[in-house]
């Protein structure tokens, strides 16, 4: 049984672009209120928000332009659970090896992601990852031309690492990271997972 | 088939082009069910190219807020311009190729 209502929360998916779409649909899937944030109002009466996949100096340049960063970086400071997928993942990392100059991020969660750190679009892969917090069975994660994290500060939980122990999942409290997509593909534990921390910061 | 038929959807992005030329073709695009909107000539045939792609941009973003469109579509300069008919030469005329 899941330990949350799913029917009261309202979760944002930052819709500048990328995969919102997809986590949208996953959060219809599971009976959740989404809601498309393209402007500041758009975050008012929400529990907690989705940093979807796509690419992140894009998303970081229109979050700029639509006056979105200062407001996120203020939810961060409140323990506001937001959950980075992909490029999400690299808007939320402190540090980043490759991010280009001057290139917008919301640098809160204690890790350094690499971008692009599997190649290009044709070495984009699938595999099982081994993930215990949210159950037994292997989940199934795409990575498209997605980020690595290279290094995890001390307060900084791995949920993930690939067989060669790069890390591609990570919880910082309020804060969730993951590298790959588990938008698509079906299957809702990570959303689910997602849902408990907002719950649990919810009460 | 299976999987179109399920979903009701094709497994790829449904990309809307030909034609727009406006930030609200744009926006109209998006409206009418399209994920992306690919803006060529309406964007480089146009009097300030960079003015009008930027106002494009956020007329796909944000095509449910009316007021957003309206306030990017003023002072874009020229828009994309098309040929008459009466204009074009009769070999170009699409009724009159083949055989």
């Amino acid at each position: 049984m899941e330990s949350y209502s799913p029917k009261k929360l309202r979760i944002g998916v930052l819709a500048l672009q990328g995969d919102f779409e997809a986590h949208l649909k996953m959060l219809a899937e599971l009976g959740v209120e989404g809601k498309a944030v393209r402007l500041p109002k758009h975050l008012d009466n929400l529990d907690g928000i989705i940093l979807p996949g796509g690419e992140s100096t894009t998303i970081g340049k229109l979050m700029v332009l639509y006056g979105l960063d200062e407001p996120l970086e203020q939810k961060i400071r409140e323990r506001f659970p937001i959950w980075g997928t992909c490029a999400g993942l690299i808007l939320l990392a402190r540090e980043t090896d490759n991010a280009l100059e001057d290139q917008p991020l919301l640098a809160s969660m204690h890790i350094r992601v690499r971008r692009n750190a599997f190649g290009s679009q044709r070495e984009s892969f699938e595999t099982d990852l081994s993930v215990p917090e949210i159950g037994e069975a292997p989940f199934h994660a795409f990575f498209i031309r997605g980020p690595a994290i290279e290094s995890v500060g001390p307060e900084v939980e791995v949920l993930a690492a690939l067989d060669d122990g790069t890390i591609v999942a990570v919880r910082e409290g309020h804060l969730l990271g993951t590298a790959f997509h588990p938008e698509i593909g079906g299957d809702p534990r990570f959303h689910q997972y997602f849902l408990r921390i907002v719950q649990s910061v919810k009460g | 088939m299976r999987e179109v038929a399920q979903k009701g959807k094709l497994p790829v992005v449904n990309f809307s082009a030909g034609g727009c030329a406006t930030p609200a073709d744009a926006a109209l695009m998006m409206r009418l069910g399209a994920e992306g909107v690919f803006v060529g000539s309406g964007i480089f045939k146009s009097g300030d190219p960079l003015k009008r792609a930027r106002a494009i941009v956020r007329a796909t973003t944000h095509f449910e807020d009316p007021g957003i469109i309206a306030e990017v579509s003023r002072n874009l300069g020229e828009p994309m311009v098309g040929i008459n008919l009466d204009k074009l030469p009769e070999h170009e005329q699409m009724a009159r190729r083949g055989w």
